[in-house]
């Protein structure tokens, strides 16, 4: 092989498909802005939206007026305003059902005094103020425990006499780090897989489709020369997807506030190895994704192919979700699996470094199987013109 | 001198049968002459094209070129070698001049060469309105154009042309024509397939009437009309496929 030629190549295919605004769209734009959006944007909006909700007024029904003086009693300290509607045993189901009450409040009192309180527990605003109502129905259990404990001259801290000392030596960053390492290996590896299927399937079948790869192959480049430089640049552009998805990642995550569970700080040398964990993993599926669309003779059917294989993904790439797994001699011989504990690792600066070069060799070696796969494929006149 | 020796070719189909694309077929093509290989859709001469091109390899038989196989070394012969057909396609994102320079470059031109030839060739195919646009928007005959520049930018000593005119307009069409005759001019081994047979028998020196694979008849166009006296090229290529 010529390193001339397959440099050409490169440069070529690179430049083509950087002029295509679906790749650009899809390996730059859409991972820069779907985690400051999904993250950053839900997060916030869902805040607000748990603020809005528990600041509006409880609308609570009841059926006794006996009840009702009860039920403002205990609530009489709420941080909440409450409106009550006077209803019947028959009719509070479809009011909650309706969403005109949020809940329906009995009161009994026999030997213990019980307060039964129905809603609609799908329902998310209402389960968001159940919340604030069960806390000041507790204050006011609480009060009254404490009034029967007087009675017999029983003191106040008598629910204190056991107590348990919880020490988690992990700190601030790091428990904030554990979400970040569960969440960025899946991330990482479905965008940057999603990112080699599209320049593998355009770089072969669709040259087929579109009518150049005959005359590719009848100019003086081999057809190695022709896999390698067109696999490099899917190799390229899925890198850069997963350069792009770390990037707006770590920055999404730098820019919030330091009370989010979210606010984890990466530092460079970790972003780094992340970056290089992740490139055995386009190495595979660029191969992969090649081999399927030089197999495929049109672009449908390798999209047809190469959708069910993400379904094969989405699971060992979501290890790091897992309890319970990490980087060993075994779980690093798993494909996908590996580089999710072994991003996971990284994060959590816990890398180890044997498990690294294992992870990495067998994802190289994975490579070079269905690369030379590739090569087969393209060495076949019935599958390279497969279709006419 | 270029031969095609007894070349066949078998594709292996689904469940194992065998078609047999093209059999025990032979011809020669001469420096400065055009040789003309006719034939209705699916007769096996796009098959003899891409073998003759080492993007297929035959199943039995061999193509020599100036004594020597063309399968010893195809990156070689594919250096010296133009290739084009009605259906090539031309890449989309990339300008006229891109695609010149990227061909020349896999065929190993030097730069300053290919920068020289594509100034002449996009003059002489008057495509001065196409540089520095991307291809996508062009018509099929200005799209044609670019591939004849992509083909000529290595000045290719054998052109193999498949159906060069498909599609095309009559002007585009005469461009082509012209420039084929141009390119027999300057001593280049060519192959023109086509189905138009007023354009073959304006432009062909030798042809080959191919049917089912088979080569019906071999030789120059003075002969094939020598042997059916007075008879169109049409009915004659009719006759000899017995339609």
């Amino acid at each position: 092989m010529r390193r001339n030629i397959i440099t050409t190549i490169f440069k070529k295919e690179v430049l083509d498909i950087f002029r295509d605004k679906r790749v650009i769209f899809s390996m730059i734009v859409i991972p820069l802005i779907s985690f400051p959006l999904l993250l950053a944007g839900l997060t916030a909006f869902m805040q607000s939206q748990v603020e809005k909700v528990s600041r509006e007024t409880f609308r609570i029904s009841y059926t006794d007026d006996a009840d009702l003086a009860m039920i403002k009693d205990v609530l009489k300290n709420a941080d909440f305003e409450v409106n009550y509607f006077k209803t019947t045993n028959e009719s509070y189901p479809a009011l909650i059902k309706e969403k005109r009450v949020h809940f329906h409040i009995d009161y009994e009192k026999a030997a213990e005094e019980t307060f039964t309180v129905y809603f609609d527990r799908s329902n998310t605003a209402s389960d968001i103020k159940y919340g604030k109502l069960s806390k000041s129905i507790n204050e006011y259990k609480d009060g009254r425990i404490k009034i029967e404990l007087a009675k017999f001259n029983v003191p106040d801290n008598i629910f204190d006499i056991v107590k348990i000392k919880i020490v988690n030596i992990a700190s601030e960053g790091k428990m904030k780090t554990m979400f970040l390492g569960m969440m960025l290996p899946y991330l990482l590896i479905i965008l940057s897989v999603s990112g080699a299927a599209y320049p593998a399937v355009d770089l072969t079948v669709g040259e087929k489709e579109r009518g150049t790869l005959e005359t590719l192959l009848s100019s003086g480049a081999t057809r190695r020369e022709i896999v390698v430089g067109k696999y490099l640049t899917t190799v390229l552009v899925a890198v850069i997807t997963a350069l792009a998805s770390l990037l707006s990642i770590v920055i999404t995550f730098k820019m919030m506030p330091e009370s989010s569970e979210f606010g984890a700080k990466i530092d460079f040398v970790t972003f780094l190895i992340s970056l290089s964990a992740i490139v055995p993993i386009t190495m595979i599926f660029s191969a992969l994704t090649f081999a399927i669309s030089t197999f495929s003779k049109s672009q449908k059917e390798a999209q047809s192919y190469i959708q069910p294989m993400m379904m094969f993904i989405i699971f060992p790439s979501m290890a790091s979700f897992i309890p319970g797994f990490e980087l060993n001699l075994k779980t690093a011989l798993i494909p996908v699996f590996n580089i999710s504990l072994l991003l996971k690792s990284i994060i959590m600066q816990e890398v180890k470094w044997l498990y690294f070069g294992i992870t990495m060799g067998e994802s190289v070696l994975l490579a070079a199987i269905f690369i030379l796969l590739a090569f087969r494929l393209f060495d076949r006149e019935g599958i390279i013109f497969k279709g006419e | 001198m270029l031969e095609i020796k007894n070349v066949s070719k078998n594709f292996v189909l689904p469940k194992k049968k065998i078609k047999q694309a093209v059999n025990d077929v032979s011809f020669e093509v001469n420096p400065g002459r055009i040789y003309g290989l006719l034939g209705p859709n699916g007769a096996g001469k796009t098959t003899t094209l891409r073998i003759i091109g080492t993007i297929f390899s035959p199943s039995m038989g061999d193509v020599i070129f100036k004594g020597e196989s063309v399968f010893g070394d195809p990156v070689a012969h594919r250096k010296r070698l133009g290739f084009i057909s009605g259906n090539t396609g031309v890449y989309d994102r990339l300008n006229p001049k891109e695609i010149a320079t990227y061909f020349g470059s896999l065929n190993e031109i030097p730069r300053k060469t290919i920068d020289e030839r594509f100034e002449r060739i996009s003059e002489m195919l008057d495509m001065k309105d196409l540089l520095g646009k991307q291809c996508s928007k062009f018509s099929t005959g200005e799209k044609q154009k670019v591939s004849i520049a992509r083909m000529m930018i290595s000045d290719p000593e054998i052109l193999i042309l498949d159906e060069p005119t498909l599609g095309l307009d009559v002007i585009t069409s005469r461009t082509i024509v012209d420039f084929i005759n141009d390119s027999k001019k300057n001593g280049k081994y060519i192959i023109l397939s086509t189905h138009i047979m007023s354009e073959a028998e304006y432009l062909c020196d030798d042809v080959g009437i191919i049917h089912k694979g088979d080569l019906k008849f071999n030789g120059t166009l003075e002969a094939l009309h020598g042997k059916y006296p007075g008879e169109s090229l049409e009915k004659v290529f009719f006759n000899l496929i017995g339609e």
